[in-house]
């Protein structure tokens, strides 16, 4: 029986998400007939594995800027947020322009992007940043926050006895699976910027560069293939990610 | 003979409240000296302030003759709730404190396999903490404090969450290490009967302010029964004074 239940265990999953296909490919062909307004499924497949070599390219040039501003983010998000937690006066320091620039929706950055960095991957991948940074920080500030006094303690009694060492050996490992959910939080955020960043010819290829590029060309089973990678590499990296998530919350990192 | 800790006229006050008023006492080379007292005497707060994790309002704590300043490993301490890294394995755990001396590392795995051992842990040294139980728990404590071989042991109510067997056996494995270590123990209870099993002289202690009303040497040979009719009479006597100090908490 057990055997049973676990082949039929994705049955009713599979299926939906076949029905999903099926009807999306009858209702373009059949009811709307028009690849402008909605593509097949067909020839979005086809745009998918049509293009060659081209979209290995889009993907690495879009993953570049995602690591661009992915590890600014861990890098600056990590340390701001570690003062900030440790240090009493690190939060009142930090908190007030924190509270500030937070609410500014990233995009909204892209203007002085441009201005301050130019048109190229750089600024990309500042606009990313943006969106990455703050689930970081907040979630590093927490970590740090509520690192159990008993284990600092203990770390004390056994001779761990100066700020760098306290924080290398029982802050860091203590706060690490926050850290590491803050980094999948900011992976999709920042893999949701990547398209809007892409949107000003920063790079000759990036997923978001030719999203953009195909819409201009009206060539909309292109732009939904470029949707659906979007979609599936968003999925892998929360996968991973999660992944990591679980054992460092079990302290297996 | 001269004092291994001497604790010199010690009080505390958090703000306004005054919770231990001139504690004095001192111990000798190698004694084990329990601490009893209601709750909320200050029995942690005395036993911190030797660790050097809070300092005296008044007084001096003299380690060997020197008065302590902050931390160390010099000595040990073993905590009310459970403090082990929950990310660190048990082995990790117990070489923490070696690997912050730059131990070289054949020499710390020498000696946290000799105090794994020592606590009966053998076998369980990849596992982590949320994965035994809470008498193993406090015996990776135990080793941990060991390891760096601390010259007094400080243990407040290490077995105070423990079902009565672990308890009576970690009671009892104590008793060994202190035998093979030669430790000076400092080590805080309410168990009147746990005090009497295993200290060489039992600290009573009286609440608001926390004081040393007496102290009582356990005359009985070891190894001691728990059941001695030799000890009854110290009981009976520690009994009284906490129920006198129970009183005044009620009539408050
Ligand atoms: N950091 C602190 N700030 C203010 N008051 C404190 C602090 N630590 C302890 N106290 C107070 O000091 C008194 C003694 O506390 P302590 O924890 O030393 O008692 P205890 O004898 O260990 O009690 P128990 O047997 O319940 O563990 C209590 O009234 C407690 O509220
Ligand atoms: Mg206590």
């Amino acid at each position: 029986m057990g055997h049973k239940f676990r082949e039929r265990k994705y049955v009713i999953e599979i299926s939906s998400l076949v029905t999903f296909l099926v009807a999306w490919e009858l209702v373009a062909r059949f009811l709307i007939k028009s690849e402008i307004k909605l593509p097949t499924l067909s020839s979005t497949i086809l745009a998918l594995f049509g293009g060659g070599y081209k979209l290995i390219f889009d993907i690495g040039i879009s993953m570049l800027h995602l690591s661009i501003g992915l590890s600014l983010a861990i890098l600056i998000g990590i340390l701001i947020g570690s003062l900030m937690g440790w240090f009493k006066i690190g939060s009142r320091i930090g908190d007030p322009i924190m509270e500030l620039l937070r609410p500014i929706p990233p995009l909204a950055w892209i203007p002085f992007a441009i201005i301050w960095i130019g048109l190229n991957h750089q600024s990309a991948g500042f606009i990313i940043f943006i969106g990455a940074f703050f689930p970081i920080l907040t979630n590093t500030y927490t970590g740090f926050k509520n690192v159990p006094p008993i284990l600092i303690e203990s770390a004390k009694v056994l001779g761990c006895n100066n700020g760098t060492k306290l924080i290398r050996h029982v802050a860091l490992p203590s706060s690490l699976p926050f850290i590491v959910a803050g980094i999948r939080i900011s992976v999709g955020v920042g893999w949701m910027c990547v398209v809007a960043a892409e949107m000003f010819g920063v790079s000759y290829y990036g997923l978001g560069t030719w999203l953009w590029q195909y819409y201009a060309l009206h060539q909309m089973n292109k732009v939904m293939a470029y949707m659906i990678v979007l979609g599936l590499i968003g999925l892998a990296m929360d996968r991973c990610l999660r992944f990591l998530e679980r054992r460092a919350s079990k302290g297996e990192m | 003979m001269n004092a291994k800790l001497s604790i010199e006229g010690v009080s505390k006050r958090f703000k306004d409240k005054l919770v231990l008023e001139k504690i004095d006492i001192d111990i000798m080379d190698g004694e084990f000296v329990c601490v009893v007292g209601p709750s909320g005497c200050g029995k942690t707060t005395l036993l911190r302030i030797i660790a050097g994790l809070e300092e005296p309002s008044e007084g001096n704590i003299l380690l060997e003759g020197r008065e302590i300043n902050g931390p160390s490993p010099d000595r040990g301490m073993i905590f009310q709730e459970y403090s082990l890294f929950p990310w660190k394995t048990v082995r990790k755990n117990v070489s923490f404190g070696l690997e912050i001396d730059n131990m070289p590392r054949e020499e710390i795995n020498r000696t946290v396999e000799k105090y794994i051992k020592m606590v009966g842990l053998s076998g369980f040294e990849e596992h982590y903490p949320n994965e035994i139980s809470g008498g193993m728990k406090q015996r990776v404590a135990i080793a941990r404090a060991l390891a760096k071989d601390p010259f007094v042991f400080l243990m407040d109510e290490p077995f105070g969450s423990l079902d009565a067997q672990t308890r009576n056996m970690l009671q009892d494995e104590l008793l060994s290490i202190w035998e093979k270590t030669q430790k000076t123990i400092v080590f805080v209870t309410h168990s009147v009967d746990e005090a009497l099993y295993i200290s060489d002289r039992v600290a009573v202690m009286s609440a608001n302010p926390g004081r040393i009303t007496k102290i009582i040497d356990v005359n009985v040979e070891r190894p001691r029964e728990r059941t001695d009719l030799k000890i009854m009479r110290e009981r009976k006597e520690i009994l009284d004074l906490l129920e006198v100090e129970l009183k005044k908490l009620l009539i408050r």
